[in-house]
């Protein structure tokens, strides 16, 4: 070999060295003069921050029981690059997701990096999935709303959706509810899959609980006979809502049509999911007669005895004249109530006159919403006075030309049961922290007095005797007396603008025991088919949940015994019973206070711990069935961190139940 | 008999064993990076097929060391003229792979006719310019090749792989430089075949052959399509900084961000894992063996050893250079694997058959 040759290789080679010594500086430039950038970007590739919830809060009845909880459930989303075949895997996902499978093949290639196929799905049907073992599907936590009551109490409760409450107390107390969304970063790979590994920056808080008024088993009742009207009567919407007029509190809600918000997009139309009761105003007719007569009472325009010309039925005004159902002559003005003359009561109307009308209505709480909370309340319509015309004021005094809601009537009515102060509707208690604490107190608010004790109870003796002698007597409860008052209001034709002589809104209003009033309860019937006055339709279901729920809050009828303090058994006979009953509910008021001990024997087991709760002991169980046997013995006092021990049988005594 | 016992004992105190080193520690770091990319992940075998692989070229590379590269170069239209049959029955028997057809099945396996062809070539180009007809080394010379280059180039090109077309003809110049050509012919060679250039972008390259060079002109051109391998690889290479994020933090390679990563790109893996003392390491085994090539090539007596010996490390030569551009981002992307490194079958196999050669020339430099 030429020495020439020789140096040409060594100058190749050394063109070499140059070569790798260019390669090595691009790397040092990479790797150290670069990388603290580089290496941002590749930190920012890998990881993305996700949103954590917190467990959704429960609702609970006033005694604890569950209406809303949250089980855990996983959302099922594919990666369509990362995926097998999509055929394959929509033709295997569809029989487990029940979903047809050209719908699933679609998702699956529409081309996206992520899709959602299906949301909070029950662990049964993860597991069928997952042991597919298909790539490019995947899952993310995200719990279920469920209401282990179904439809009960539908319209309170609201529903909850992907992204929060979008009904009723879900959607008007999400911000308790939902908690504080927690934040975490999640390792993803270049197709987005997530990763095991996560580290969470901020803990999601679980939401709050809250506690609602209602009572599941008013609830219940209330939709039972509701539900019954309803079919009976072929009407178009049906109500009632019953509520504790002393406090307010709202005991039951219950509208037909409803839904199962479980599965609330099974509706006919979403109509079905607002709560007309607080949503829809109507004319209430001659239930609002009770307005205009504790108006009249408390300025002294009428009294009960005062006697009015009905006029044979028909009056004249401004040009107009209006027919009574019924050709009445001489009335006293109880008997106007009693038998809804709408003569009688324009008369006593025009007497009060527009200005002192007005104001009572408002005072009652008319053309203002009730504040009870609810989503989309509406305020009714109530003009004013400048805006009438001349025939305003008599149809006004006969609950025409004035729109109101539902909980708006109840709560006036409830004014009048309560002495004359005007309580505003409470729906919600408390609000609890995930382990159980109260958080925050709802107290119950009294708006006004609106018109004094005195008027409130002459009233309720005229109402009283609109159930005993007049046209609500098909709303009596035996054993109780019953105040009430009927309302039946012709819709206005919107064809004509004039009064249809269809069946419009039947009502049926009152309140029981009327001494004592417990219970204050409106029925109502929006069209219905078979029925055509109030009287005939709305009153008998007021009876039919009033019984039930004064025997369940252990009211004493008119003709109990007096009450006597039974501390122990032994007390004898027939009559011991619901002497005891309502002698237990005293003591334990008693006891609690003075943080004793309470009977709670021949009790169920539900009503015995919502009997010690308060206490705040810890309980111990033995058995099934009633309580038979417990320590400490009724009467001693017990500290906060005593244990209660309740041995249970199946069948023993009962206690609570009045026969 | 065994095929060691066909070789000579003096031929056996030749051995260039820091070359054969040099190999073994290149092998070693593709395997446990290989590995690396699989931990926690199911298909894990891709290391072991590598070495599998490593082990069936070792044989071939006994045998071709075995054998007097003389009696291979005689051979050698031979191979040319079956290289070129495989390159033009990937158009018929062809497997498309990313829209391009390199592949011909042959039973289980997948063979890249272009990679085993870069061999044909370096033999055929050292029978070409070492026959009677290049003599003296010149115009006629240079003539010569022209057919040897162009024919293979057009095939390849069609496949179509630029890369390995491209390869040729750095190999070309080289062995033409260790042939003696004077450096003037050859300037006026390469200054023709630069003017034949806007004819070959216009003509013969594809779409995306021209898109790749525009990107690598200007990354950010098209991030998230042709670009998309360029800034991967380089965010991989830059986030592995001095010493490296190790099996488990290299998150761009094991996470699939970066494309084609156990093969043209396993370089920018092996930086995100190992940093930059990592791929020192890595570049001095290359430069090892790229040196031991050259000292081959200048150590031979004849013309015949010392072509073959240049045009085998030419080859590994540019290939090192081009893939470790490309990756780095200084080169545009061709698809050209890392010897030894990037997971493929035919590659390593082809790699150690041209180390063969090598060791063959070595041994025999006495001689």
């Amino acid at each position: 070999m030429t020495p020439a040759l020789r140096t040409r290789v060594l100058i190749l080679a050394a063109l070499l060295a140059v070569a790798f010594g260019g390669l090595t500086s691009r790397l040092g430039w990479l790797m150290i003069v670069k990388r603290a950038e580089l290496a941002a970007l590749a930190e920012r590739q890998y990881s993305r921050t996700v949103t954590l919830h917190g467990a959704r809060g429960p609702i609970v009845d006033r005694h604890g029981a569950p209406l809303a909880t949250s089980t855990p459930a996983e959302s099922l989303f594919a990666q369509p690059r990362a995926l097998g075949d999509p055929v394959r895997v929509a033709a295997r996902l569809a029989p487990i997701l029940d979903a047809p499978e050209r719908e699933l093949h679609a998702q699956l290639t529409s081309g996206k990096a992520f899709v959602w196929l299906r949301r909070k799905l029950p662990p049964a049907v993860v597991a069928r999935v997952r042991a597919l073992g298909e790539p490019g599907l995947g899952f993310l936590d995200e719990p279920l709303r469920l209401y282990p009551n179904r439809e009960l109490a539908a319209h309170v409760l609201g529903f909850e959706g992907v992204d929060g409450g979008l009904e009723g107390v879900e959607r008007a107390w999400n911000d308790a509810l939902a908690g504080t969304p927690g934040r975490a970063i999640v390792g993803r790979d270049a197709l987005g899959r997530e990763l095991a590994s996560q580290q969470i920056l901020a803990p999601p808080a679980p939401g709050r609980g809250v506690m609602l008024t209602l009572d599941t088993t008013i609830q219940y009742l209330a939709e039972r006979e509701i539900d019954a009207a309803y079919r009976r009567t072929q009407a178009r919407a049906a109500m009632a809502i019953a509520m504790d007029p002393r406090t307010g509190d709202v005991l039951a809600l219950a509208l037909r049509p409803t839904f199962n918000p479980n599965a609330f997009l099974a509706v006919s139309s979403r109509e079905v999911w607002r709560n007309r009761a607080v949503t829809d105003p109507f004319e209430p007719g001659s239930t609002f007669k009770v307005i205009l007569a504790a108006a009249a009472l408390e300025e002294g325009v009428v009294r009960p005895e005062d006697r009015i010309w009905a006029e044979n039925g028909q009056l004249t005004i401004a040009k107009t004249t209006i027919h009574d159902w019924r050709k009445f002559g001489w009335l006293s003005f109880g008997e106007v109530l009693q038998n809804s003359s709408n003569v009688g009561s324009m008369k006593v109307g025009l007497a009060l006159g527009r200005d002192r009308y007005h104001r009572y209505m408002t005072a009652f709480g008319f053309g203002a919403p009730t504040g009870v909370g609810l989503p989309g309340e509406s305020r009714g319509v109530l003009r004013d006075p400048q805006r009438w015309s001349p025939l305003s004021l008599p149809t006004m005094s006969i609950g025409q030309e004035v729109s109101v809601t539902a909980l708006q009537m109840l709560a006036a009515v409830g004014a009048v049961a309560n002495g004359g102060t005007l309580m505003q509707p409470r729906l919600v208690k408390a609000e609890f922290d995930a382990d159980g604490r109260e958080v925050r107190r709802v107290e119950p608010r009294a708006v006004r007095q609106v018109v004094s004790l005195e008027t409130a109870r002459t009233l309720s003796r005229m109402l009283v005797r609109v159930v005993e002698h007049g046209t609500g007597h098909l709303a009596a409860v035996p054993g109780y007396d019953v105040a009430g008052k009927t309302g039946t209001a012709q819709k206005l034709d919107p064809a004509t603008r004039r009064y249809s002589r269809a069946p419009g809104v039947l009502s049926f209003v009152g309140f029981v025991p009327a001494d004592e009033p417990r219970l204050v309860l409106l029925v109502l019937l929006d069209e219905p088919k078979t029925e055509k006055w109030g009287s005939e339709a709305a009153a008998p279901v007021f009876s039919a949940i009033a019984g039930p729920v004064l025997r369940y809050l252990e009211v004493p009828p008119r003709d109990a015994a007096p009450i006597q303090i039974v501390t122990g058994p032994g007390a004898d006979a027939a009559a011991a019973a619901r002497v005891r009953l309502v002698a237990t509910d005293h003591l334990t008021e008693a006891e609690l206070s003075a943080g004793l001990m309470p009977d709670v024997r021949g009790r169920t087991l539900r009503r015995a711990l919502a009997m010690l709760a308060p206490l705040g002991v810890r309980v111990e169980l033995a058995g099934r069935g009633r309580v038979a046997q417990q320590t400490p013995v009724p009467g001693e006092r017990v500290h906060e961190d005593a244990v209660a021990r309740l041995t249970l049988l199946p069948g023993g005594p009962r206690a609570g139940d009045a026969r | 008999m065994t095929v060691l016992g066909g070789i000579d004992r003096r031929l056996l105190q030749n051995v260039d064993w820091p070359l054969l080193g040099a190999m073994g520690g290149l092998v070693i770091l593709s395997a446990t990076t290989l590995a690396s990319l699989h931990i926690g992940r199911a298909g894990g075998n891709v290391a072991f097929r590598q070495l599998a692989w490593f082990t069936l070229g070792l044989f071939a590379l006994v045998a071709v060391a075995s054998v007097d590269y003389r009696r291979l170069v005689r051979l050698a239209p031979v191979f040319f003229v079956m290289g070129l049959v495989g390159l033009a029955s990937v158009f018929v028997l062809g497997r498309t792979v990313s829209g391009a057809r390199r592949w011909i099945l042959l039973g289980p396996m997948s063979v890249q006719p272009s990679e085993v062809f870069k061999l044909c070539f370096v033999l055929m180009a050292t029978w070409v310019l070492t026959s009677r007809w290049a003599q003296p080394v010149g115009k006629t010379t240079l003539a010569l090749t022209v057919p040897v280059l162009v024919v293979p180039v057009a095939l390849i090109v069609k496949q179509p792989d630029l890369g390995t077309a491209l390869l040729l003809f750095p190999v070309l110049t080289a062995l033409l430089v260790g042939a003696g050509i004077q450096l003037r012919l050859l300037g006026g060679f390469a200054l023709a075949g630069l003017s034949a250039l806007p004819l070959v972008w216009f003509l013969a390259m594809k779409e995306y052959q021209r898109e790749r060079i525009l990107v690598f002109l200007d990354p950010f051109r098209d991030p998230l399509g042709s670009a998309y391998n360029v800034i991967q690889a380089k965010i991989a290479i830059g986030s592995g900084q001095l010493l490296g994020k190790g099996v488990a933090g290299a998150t761009q390679s094991r996470l699939a961000f970066l494309p084609e990563r156990h093969t043209d790109f396993i370089f920018a893996v092996f930086a995100e894992t190992w940093g930059f003392v990592g791929c020192l390491v890595l570049l001095t085994c290359y430069a090892l063996l790229l040196l031991r090539g050259f000292d081959i090539a200048a150590s031979s007596r004849e013309p015949v050893g010392r072509l073959i010996a240049l045009g085998v490390t030419a080859l590994f030569a540019t290939q090192v250079l081009v893939n470790v551009g490309m990756v780095t981002g200084l080169l545009p992307v061709v698809g050209v694997p890392l010897p030894l490194m990037s997971y493929g079958g035919t590659s390593m196999l082809v790699s150690l058959t041209g180390l063969g050669l090598l060791l063959s020339v070595r041994m025999r430099q006495f001689q």
